[in-house]
C-alpha cells in the first residue's frame, strides 16, 4: 500500500483504494458537485501514452454535450523523448466552459498525469492553477528503482508550497487487471475518470471511441470501453468531488474540430481538388484529413519531393483550369517563394496555406508563432503583391478557404492563408455551415476564345482580366515569367513592364475597395486600442472584456486582411489616444541596449501599421511558444495604458 | 491518365492542321544552333499526329531551350530555372486529356531541377521530356554544367571543366519506374525524328536526352553544322 511520505503530508489525498472487483460495484463516496461556468483540464503522460487521444475525446464529447471547448495540444519538443522527463510532457489542455470559449485561458484547474516528472513540467511552465487539482498516477512512489523513488519525493517537494491537491490514483495496477501493457491502457482509463468528474454521457464517450478507432480491431474498441467504465468506476468509489459546466441553451447544429480539419474540409467545399504538398509540421495533418476524404470521394493530394515541387504542381494544376492549392509552414514557404513570383507574374489563381510555427530556420517547429507576416506580404525578389489573410478562429478556418479560393479566381491572384499552430490542433465547436452554391467553383471555361481576346486584356481601370485555359479553341499563348504585354508576348520596354506592375498592383486595390472598415470590440473610442491578427482574437477580446470591468477604457480590433490592409483604420486609430498590436512575435523592448525609437524592431503588424497609417502605433510582443493568456494581455494593457493627460 | 495516342483518336472536328498552324514567334536562337533542329521535328510530329493546337501544352524552365514554348502556336508555360517539371505535373494530374510536353537545358534539368527530375521519372506521369543537352549553360554564357565534358573550358572553369560529366541516361535508368528513356541528337534528323514519334507514343514518361550543338559556346565539343 501507498506509503506517505512527510513531503507529501498535507497536500497528498490518498484515495483509499482497496484493490479487488470490489471496486466496480462499490456505491461509491459522497460527492460534493462543484458548480462551474468554466474549468479547464489537463492531460499529460510520456510521448506514447496516449494522453492526446484521450483529451481529443474528452474535447469533442463535452463539445457534442452543449458546453464551450478550447483545446491546446502539449508537444514534447522530441519525437522520442526520454520517459519520466518534464521535456517529455505530451497531452492537452482543455478548457471548457457553459458559453463560447475563444482561448486557452490562463491556469489549469485540474490535472490527470501519468507521472511526476511530467507534471512538474507543467508545474514549472506556470500553467497551473495554485488551487489546482492533481490526479497522479502513484506507481511511482513505491517504485523498484530508488532513483524513481527519488525522483519523485523531490517532484512532491518542489511542488509543496504551492497549495495543489493531489490525488494518487493507482491507474497502472488497475488498468493491469484488464490489460497486460498499462501504457496502452491508462489513457482510457483517466477518460473515464474524466467523464465520471464532469457527469459526461457515456454513450457519447462510447461513440467517440469508435469513431476515433474506427482503423483499429472491435477488440481495441470493447477493450478501450472496459478501460473507460474501470476508471469511470474507480472515481465514484474514491473521489468526494464532481464538477458540473452546465451548458447555456442552443439549439443551433454545431460541429467540433480542429484548424486543420476545418481547412481541408473547407478546401472541400470551395471546389479545391488539387491540394500539393511536402510533409511539415504544423501543416501536415491537413493533408492527411484530404486524403483520407479524396481517396474516397475523389480529388488528389499530391505528396511532393519538396515544397518547391508543390508549389510548382499547384500552379500547373491551377494553370490548367481550375484553382489548386498547396499547404506549408514557414521553412516550405521561403521554399515557394520563386514560384509564387511567377504566379503572380503569370497571373494564375492559387491559394498558400500557411500554418505558422515558431522560427527562423527550424524554429520551435511544433510551436505557435506569428512570425511569418512580413515574410508572406514581401518575401519576394521584385515586386510581387499578393493577398494575405489570416483566419482569427477555427470557423473561420473553414470559410477562409472558400473566400480565398473565389479571390484567387476572380482576382487571378496569389492568395496566402496564415495559420497557425495554435489553430492547427486547437478544436472547438462552431455552428454546423449551411452550404452555399457561392463557396463552388465553376467548372472551367473551355469555350473558343473570340478573336482578338487577349490572355492578358487587362480593364484599365482595374486590372483585372478573364484567363485563357489550355483547351480553349483560339486562346493559345504562352504564359512567362518574363515581362510581357497584353499578349503574353515578351517585351522588355520600359513602358510595359511598369504598366505591368501597374495592372497587378491595381487589382490589390480593387480588392481592398470592396472590403468593409472592421469594428473595434469593446468601445468606438478610449483611451488604448489593441491591434491583433490571427489566432490571438479569443485571447485579446477577453481581455478586453476583463479591462473593461476593471475600469480600463480599452477596445480591440482584430485584423482578417493583411494584404490589401483593411480599410478606415486611420480614423479608427484617431479615436484612440494610444494604438498597439499584440502579436505573438519578436520585438526589440524600449530599454534593451543599444535600441532607440528609431533602430527598435517592431511587431511585424505594428510595422505595416505604422507604414500604412503613419499613426504612432506601439506593440507587445512575446515568443513564447505557445498560445498567449489573457490575463498576460490584461497586464500588459494595464502598461500600456496612457498616461493621463497626455493628449 | 490517358496517353498522347488516345487523344488523337478523340480529334472530333474536321480540321487538318498543317506545319504553320504550329508555328508560333519567329526563334531567336543563334544561327547554327541545335535546338532550331529540334523546333522543326517537334512542329513536323505535332502535324503529323495532328495535335489540336489548343490540346497541347508545351512547358519549359529557363534557358536558351526554355523559350522552346515561344516558337509554337499551342499552350505554353515558360516558368522559373530548373522546375517545368512540377508545372507539367500539375497540368496532368488535372488535365489528363492534354498533351503535354516538356522541355529543359541540361542545367535546368540535371543540375538546379535534379530533384524533379529523378522524382518526376519516378512519378511516370503521361510527359514527353525532352532535355536539349548543350554540354553547357547557353542563356548564362558558358558556365560548366553537370553534362560538360572533361577538359572543356568555361567561364567558371577557365582551365578545363575538372569533374567528368554526369550521364543523364545512366542516371535515368537507375530510377526505379522510369519507363522510357532514349538519347538522340538533333544533327541526326531520321534519328531524332524516329525518337520523338517513338516517345510521344509511348505512354507513361518518355525522357529523351537530345544531344544539341551550341556553335557559341562549345564549338568543337560537338559536330559542326
Ligand atoms: C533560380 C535561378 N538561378 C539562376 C538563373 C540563371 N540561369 C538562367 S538559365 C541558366 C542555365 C542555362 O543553362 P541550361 O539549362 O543548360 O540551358 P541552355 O541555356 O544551355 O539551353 C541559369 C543558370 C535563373 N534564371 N534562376
Ligand atoms: S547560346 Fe548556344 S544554346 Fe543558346 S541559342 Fe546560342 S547557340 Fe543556342
Amino acid at each position: 500500500m501507498l506509503r506517505v511520505h512527510p513531503a507529501m503530508r498535507g497536500i497528498v489525498t490518498v484515495a483509499n483504494h482497496v484493490a479487488g472487483p470490489a471496486d466496480a460495484a462499490s456505491p461509491g463516496r459522497p460527492h460534493t458537485v462543484h458548480r462551474m461556468r468554466e474549468h479547464t483540464v489537463e492531460v499529460v503522460s510520456d510521448s506514447g501514452e496516449g494522453a492526446q487521444k484521450c483529451s481529443q475525446i474528452f474535447g469533442a464529447v463535452s463539445a457534442k454535450m452543449g458546453n464551450g471547448v478550447w483545446t491546446v495540444e502539449i508537444i514534447p519538443a522530441e519525437i522520442q523523448p526520454p520517459a519520466r522527463a518534464p521535456e517529455g510532457a505530451s497531452g492537452n489542455r482543455i478548457r471548457l466552459g457553459a458559453g463560447q470559449v475563444t482561448n486557452w485561458g490562463d491556469d489549469t484547474n485540474l490535472v490527470v498525469a501519468f507521472n511526476e516528472q511530467v507534471l512538474l513540467a507543467r508545474h514549472r511552465a506556470g500553467a497551473l492553477a495554485r488551487d489546482a487539482t492533481i490526479l497522479l498516477e502513484d506507481k511511482w512512489a513505491t517504485d523498484d528503482d530508488a532513483d524513481i523513488r527519488d525522483a519523485w519525493l523531490q517532484a512532491m517537494r518542489e511542488i509543496a508550497d504551492v497549495g495543489y491537491r493531489v490525488v494518487t490514483v493507482p491507474m497502472e495496477e488497475r488498468c493491469l487487471t484488464l490489460v497486460d501493457d498499462a501504457r496502452k491502457g491508462k489513457n482510457m482509463f483517466a477518460l473515464g475518470m474524466l467523464a465520471f468528474i464532469y457527469q459526461r454521457n457515456l454513450d457519447l464517450v462510447f461513440e467517440q471511441i469508435a469513431h476515433t478507432f474506427r482503423k483499429k480491431s472491435d477488440a481495441v474498441y470493447a477493450r478501450n470501453v472496459d478501460l473507460v467504465r474501470l476508471g469511470y468506476d474507480w472515481a465514484g468509489a474514491h473521489l468526494d468531488f464532481r464538477i458540473e459546466i452546465t451548458p447555456e441553451p442552443n439549439d443551433r447544429p454545431m460541429v467540433v474540430m480542429n484548424g486543420n480539419e476545418a481547412i481541408g474540409m473547407g478546401a472541400i467545399a470551395s471546389g479545391m481538388e488539387l491540394c500539393a504538398m511536402y510533409p511539415i509540421t504544423p501543416a501536415t495533418s491537413v493533408s492527411h484529413y484530404l486524403s483520407e476524404v479524396f481517396e474516397r470521394f475523389g480529388g488528389v493530394v499530391h505528396q511532393a519531393e519538396d515544397e518547391i515541387a508543390a508549389a510548382g504542381v499547384a500552379i500547373g494544376a491551377s494553370y490548367a483550369g481550375k484553382v489548386a492549392f498547396t499547404i506549408t509552414s514557414g521553412p516550405g514557404l521561403a521554399l515557394k517563394t520563386e514560384f509564387l513570383g511567377l504566379a503572380v507574374m503569370t497571373e494564375v489563381p492559387l491559394v498558400v496555406v500557411n500554418v505558422q510555427r515558431g522560427g527562423p530556420s527550424t524554429g520551435l517547429p511544433t510551436k505557435v508563432e506569428q512570425s511569418d507576416l512580413l515574410a508572406a506580404l514581401f518575401a519576394q525578389p521584385g515586386d510581387a503583391p499578393r493577398v494575405v489573410i489570416a483566419p482569427a478562429t477555427i470557423e473561420e478556418c473553414f470559410h477562409v478557404m472558400t473566400t480565398a479560393r473565389r479571390i484567387a479566381e476572380a482576382f487571378r491572384a496569389v492568395v496566402i492563408v496564415l495559420s497557425d499552430a495554435n489553430l492547427a490542433t486547437g478544436v472547438q465547436p462552431f455552428p454546423r455551415p449551411e452550404v452555399d452554391t457561392r463557396w463552388h467553383a465553376e467548372p472551367a471555361d473551355l469555350s473558343a476564345v473570340l478573336a482578338g481576346r487577349k490572355p492578358y486584356g487587362w480593364d484599365e481601370s482595374t486590372g483585372l482580366s478573364r484567363r485563357i485555359v489550355p483547351g480553349q479553341r483560339g486562346g493559345m499563348h504562352t504564359v512567362t515569367g518574363l515581362s510581357h504585354d497584353e499578349g503574353s508576348k515578351v517585351a522588355y520596354s520600359a513602358g510595359v513592364h511598369g504598366r505591368g506592375m501597374a495592372m497587378r498592383s491595381r487589382k490589390i486595390a480593387v480588392l481592398s475597395s470592396l472590403l468593409t472598415p472592421p469594428t473595434p470590440y469593446g468601445a468606438e473610442e478610449g483611451d488604448l486600442l489593441i491591434v491583433g491578427w490571427g489566432s490571438t482574437k479569443g485571447a485579446i477580446e477577453e481581455a478586453v472584456d476583463r479591462a473593461r470591468a476593471a475600469g480600463l477604457s480599452v477596445a480591440s480590433l482584430h485584423l482578417r486582411f493583411l494584404s490589401p490592409m483593411e480599410p478606415g483604420l486611420t480614423a479608427i486609430f484617431q479615436r484612440f489616444r494610444r494604438v498597439a498590436t499584440v502579436e505573438i512575435n519578436y520585438s526589440d523592448t524600449m530599454g534593451d541596449p543599444y535600441v532607440t525609437e528609431e533602430n527598435r524592431r517592431r511587431g511585424q503588424l505594428s510595422w505595416l501599421l505604422r507604414a500604412q497609417t503613419l499613426v504612432d502605433v506601439d506593440c507587445w510582443t512575446r515568443v513564447p511558444g505557445e498560445p498567449l493568456r489573457p490575463g498576460a494581455i490584461v497586464q500588459a494593457m494595464h502598461d500600456l495604458m496612457p498616461p493621463r493627460g497626455d493628449a | 491518365m490517358s496517353s498522347c495516342s488516345l487523344h488523337v483518336l478523340t480529334n472530333d472536328d474536321d480540321r487538318t492542321f498543317t506545319l504553320s498552324d504550329y508555328e508560333g514567334a519567329r526563334a531567336r536562337w543563334c544561327p547554327g544552333c541545335g535546338d532550331h533542329s529540334v523546333l522543326a521535328a517537334v512542329e513536323k510530329l505535332l502535324s503529323a499526329e495532328q495535335l489540336k493546337p489548343e490540346d497541347t501544352v508545351f512547358v519549359s524552365g529557363i534557358g536558351c531551350s526554355s523559350r522552346f514554348p515561344h516558337y509554337l502556336k499551342t499552350y505554353g508555360f515558360h516558368g522559373v530555372h530548373g522546375r517545368a517539371l512540377p508545372v507539367a505535373l500539375g497540368i496532368k494530374l488535372h488535365r489528363p486529356e492534354l498533351a503535354v510536353f516538356v522541355v529543359m537545358g541540361d542545367g535546368d534539368c540535371t543540375s538546379i531541377g535534379a530533384g524533379h527530375w529523378v522524382h518526376t521519372l519516378r512519378y511516370n506521369p503521361d510527359l514527353v521530356v525532352l532535355m536539349l543537352d548543350n554540354g553547357i549553360y547557353g542563356l548564362t554564357k558558358n558556365q560548366t554544367s553537370p553534362t560538360t565534358p572533361q577538359g572543356v573550358p568555361s567561364n567558371t572553369q577557365p582551365q578545363g571543366t575538372i569533374l567528368p560529366p554526369l550521364n543523364p541516361i545512366s542516371l535515368a535508368l537507375g530510377v526505379s519506374n522510369a519507363s522510357f528513356v532514349a538519347q538522340t541528337a538533333e544533327f541526326v534528323p531520321a534519328h531524332l525524328y524516329a525518337t520523338l514519334r517513338a516517345a510521344f507514343h509511348h505512354r507513361g514518361l518518355s525522357f529523351v536526352r537530345i544531344l544539341q550543338r551550341c556553335p557559341v559556346f562549345t564549338r568543337g565539343s560537338l559536330p559542326r553544322r
